[in-house]
């Protein structure tokens, strides 16, 4: 059991640097906006052209 | 723009909270966002010569708007980067000011219904800051209680039995975590209680004694015992409790917090109801455009048609229509010429006047108003919580139980009377008697603000289960605040025959007649003569018409008799319509009364409330809309003038009552602030959303039904919520008292109590969404 000794304060440490983590998130205003980000995802960087893509499809397919 | 924008539409929830949308740009707006000390003050500057900006917008609510609002990089040429952050409705801009200006940007925003608020702050607003330092404060202090709890179990389930230094070393790393959990995390309950305890001194009184009294007493007690077990290496440690009850107690105020930025709570609303430039008028004949407040009384100011006038003070020359309904809720538009007094916030309708200023800034009467607004709004006293009002009581009565539980042992085994006294002091520390105010609260604003109902503060639930008397705006609260024809007897086509000979008009009546025709006739009128008090009179389709009074235009043929005094005698305005010399109709005006305001008047009563009638307006129609809502007569006030209301509230309160206001508009502004509680209405102007303690932004009144009913929901979870705490405590108080409370057992409780405050909070039945169609 006296590997606990060494294993506890190497745990502590990991969740430590999980805590420091957390702080610079929220310190850096990750957490200011919760809803936004997830929607972005949903756009498309480019706008594009619709009949393209058809194309491309009947083309690979 | 293309198919992207209907397909995102309906990607979140639909959050149909906020006014629609006005194409018109602001133009005074427009021209301020140009000015070079906006563009220094809230910028900062970036590399390249790029800007960065915030702007607040109106009308973001969905997927769809981010997406609309992001393309913006993509069409107005000098802004790099777009980003909205939809909770706050906020558009982080990075712009060039040399290749585009702020109001172009604002410009196309508006295009799509998205205005800009003229509300500006930075980054760093005081209550985002808050929030953030919660919310670090709650994290460390979850992640320290984790680990305690980790070695709490190792240490119950048998870890270091044959190992004494195993054992040791396990409380004393329990120990080093619970000490930033303290000092981090327990500073914000041991700062109130310290300051409630002095507040409870100074006033020899145990009622301003704070829930977090003992809260406090039981961390500190906890803490400080087994703090001592270690170091002495003897006795029970309590640190895994005490770490969880902080971490727990830290969420449920978090979450509170983030419940009420919902409602939002901004002076800075406040000052979109004056115009911050004015043209002023050099003795040279050139204008000047400059901050308002920096008028000075003898200034003369130019004021161009649609704008809103800046100063209090008296037309110098032109001739113009003032509408001061943003003051006085009366909607229909005044003449004003030369030698008429202005206030400040009125709108200059149709043409161009100079005005010599009496007042400006501050000193108007818009200004006063909202500087009381603002004023008594931090000086007034803060309504304790249910839970908190029951702390005093609370820690004498734990404390008293100590004393008991201390006798008590002192005659069966003094030996043990620290352990059993201090498990007693850890098992009743109010933890789930702190969460259940602050959860059911959150949990039921959060509910009420998705459903278009903004609950600034949780005292107002509290308050409005004990409302008896309501007191109601008549003018844009009970009706529509605009005038329609309600009835018409006999010939309709002479009505659009009276019509084409009122348009053209600004009287009430003639608008009535006008929304009327409108797409139903292109008949067109001429030779129009004005008889100031009675009527019209013109031609149309050679057909002579006209339209007025039933004194001026004179006998009404007998099948007409009847309407025109029922039409009399129901108070309305009653005018008749006569063409070649023939009555042809009578036609009964109104404003008409909002389509479910005496739903909302029976539900109220039949609650036991009593309901007040107020009005700017005649006594005669108060009257007259009261009694057909089924208001008795002697409730019904008419001639109220802003402050008249304000003290009819505070009279009501002085005797006693506790009062509900509703109502709209900036003259409403101070009976919303003096009355217990405050609910401004739909399209209410930006003063009185801040004046009041709730605001709805959905049309109708149901939503103020509603928020009566509704908030009794939420008192009953409440009450829930805190007899269930208070069962757990007294058990607990009594398995202490025993003798059968170990740390284990504590670790066990506390939680599985919290927890079930924390469901019975989120699974209230409150504020539910109905089928809502978009």
């Amino acid at each position: 059991m006296n590997i606990l000794y060494f294993l506890v304060p190497l745990a502590l440490m990991l969740a430590a640097l999980g805590v420091w983590a957390f702080v610079w998130s929220v310190k850096s205003g990750q957490f200011d906006d919760v809803e936004t980000p997830g929607m972005r995802v949903l756009f498309d960087d480019e706008l594009q052209e619709p009949s393209k893509s058809d194309e491309t499809e009947q083309i690979n397919s | 723009m293309d198919e992207t924008f209907y397909r995102l539409r309906d990607a979140s929830a639909s959050r149909t909270l906020f006014r629609p949308a006005r194409q018109k740009a602001n133009e005074p707006l427009m021209e301020e966002l140009d000015t070079d000390v906006f563009v220094e003050s809230h910028s900062s500057v970036l590399d390249g010569g790029y800007h960065r900006t915030h702007l607040y917008l109106d009308g973001v609510h969905c997927a769809a708007c981010v997406w609309l609002v992001e393309r913006l990089p993509g069409d107005v040429e000098g802004v790099r980067a777009a980003h909205l952050n939809l909770p706050r409705a906020r558009l982080t801009l990075e712009w060039d000011p040399s290749t585009t200006k702020l109001s172009d940007i604002a410009r196309w925003l508006n295009g799509f219904g998205y205005p800009v608020q003229p509300r500006v702050d930075g980054e760093e607003a005081p209550e985002s800051r808050e929030e953030r330092h919660l919310l670090i404060r709650m994290g460390v202090s979850w992640a320290l209680a984790g680990n305690i709890m980790l070695l709490a179990f190792a240490l119950y389930s048998g870890l270091g039995k044959s190992d004494l230094g195993l054992y040791t070393a396990a409380r004393w790393a329990s120990l080093l975590l619970a000490i930033p959990a303290i000092l981090f995390g327990g500073r914000v309950f041991f700062q109130k209680a310290y300051h409630s305890i002095r507040v409870a001194w100074r006033d020899r009184s145990i009622r301003h004694l704070h829930m977090d009294t003992p809260i406090s007493i039981g961390i500190l007690v906890g803490f400080v015992s087994s703090a001592w077990a270690t170091i002495t290496g003897t006795g029970d440690v309590w640190f895994d409790s005490v770490a969880v009850l902080i971490a727990a107690l830290l969420s449920a105020r978090w979450l509170q917090l983030r419940a009420r930025r919902l409602a939002g709570n901004s002076t800075e609303q406040l000052l979109a109801l004056l115009p911050t430039l004015a043209r002023r008028i050099e003795p040279d004949g050139t204008i000047t455009r400059m901050r308002a407040d920096d008028l000075k009384p003898g200034d003369l100011v130019e004021i161009r048609a649609g704008e809103l006038i800046p100063v209090d003070g008296n037309i110098t020359s032109g001739l113009s229509l003032i509408n001061s309904a943003v003051l006085t809720g009366e909607s229909k538009p005044i003449p004003g010429s030369t030698g008429e007094f202005v206030h400040a916030g009125t709108t200059n309708e149709t043409g161009r006047i100079q005005v010599r200023v009496v007042s400006s800034g501050s000193q108007t009467k818009v200004g006063r108003l909202l500087s009381w607004v603002a004023d008594s709004k931090n000086d007034r006293p803060r309504i304790l919580g249910l839970a908190d009002r029951v702390g005093g009581l609370f820690t004498v009565s734990i404390l008293a139980l100590a004393l008991l539980t201390a006798i008590l042992w002192a005659y069966l085994d003094p030996g043990n009377i620290a352990p059993h006294v201090i498990a007693l002091l850890v098992i009743t520390c109010p933890c789930a008697l702190g969460m259940a105010t602050p959860l059911a609260l959150a949990v039921g604003t959060g509910r009420a603000a998705r459903k278009g109902i903004f609950i600034k503060s949780e005292s107002v639930i509290d308050w409005l289960n004990h409302v008896d008397a309501v007191v109601l705006d008549k003018t844009g609260t009970i009706t529509v605040g605009r005038m329609a024809i309600e009835h018409i007897a006999g010939h309709e086509e002479s009505v659009l025959l009276a019509a084409a000979i009122e348009s053209e008009s600004i009287h009430p009546i003639a608008r009535a007649f006008e929304q009327y025709a409108e797409g139903k006739t292109n008949y067109a009128g001429s030779e129009k003569v004005h008889h100031p008090g009675n009527g019209v009179a013109g031609r149309v389709d050679q057909k002579h018409v006209r339209v007025g009074s039933a004194a001026w235009i004179g006998r009404a043929p007998d099948h007409l008799k009847q309407d025109l005094l029922d039409g009399i005698q129901s108070g309305n305005t009653t005018v008749l319509v006569e063409v070649d010399q023939i009555v042809e109709a009578v036609v009964v005006i109104s404003d008409p009364v909002r389509e479910n305001a005496s739903m909302l008047i029976q539900e109220i009563q039949e609650s036991g409330k009593s309901i007040i009638l107020c009005s700017g307006d005649h006594e005669e129609t108060t009257a007259r809309i009261g009694a057909r809502l089924g208001i008795p007569q002697r409730a019904c006030l008419g001639r109220h003038s802003p402050e008249m209301k304000r003290d009819l509230i505070e009279k009501l309160s002085g005797e006693g009552h506790i009062v509900a206001m509703v109502g709209d508009g900036v003259n409403d502004a101070g009976a919303l602030q003096a009355a217990h509680v405050g609910i401004a209405v739909t399209d209410g102007s930006s003063a009185s959303q801040f004046a009041a303690d709730a605001y709805t932004t959905r049309a109708g009144l149901e939503t103020i039904a509603e928020l009566f009913r509704e908030s009794s929901g939420v008192l009953r979870v409440i009450h829930r919520n805190l007899g269930f705490s208070l069962l757990y405590n007294v058990g607990g108080g009594i398995l202490a008292i025993a003798g059968f409370v170990t740390p284990l057992v504590a670790a066990v409780a506390m939680p599985v109590s919290s927890f079930i405050v924390v469901l019975s909070s989120i699974f209230q039945r409150t504020f539910r969404q109905v089928d809502q169609t978009p």
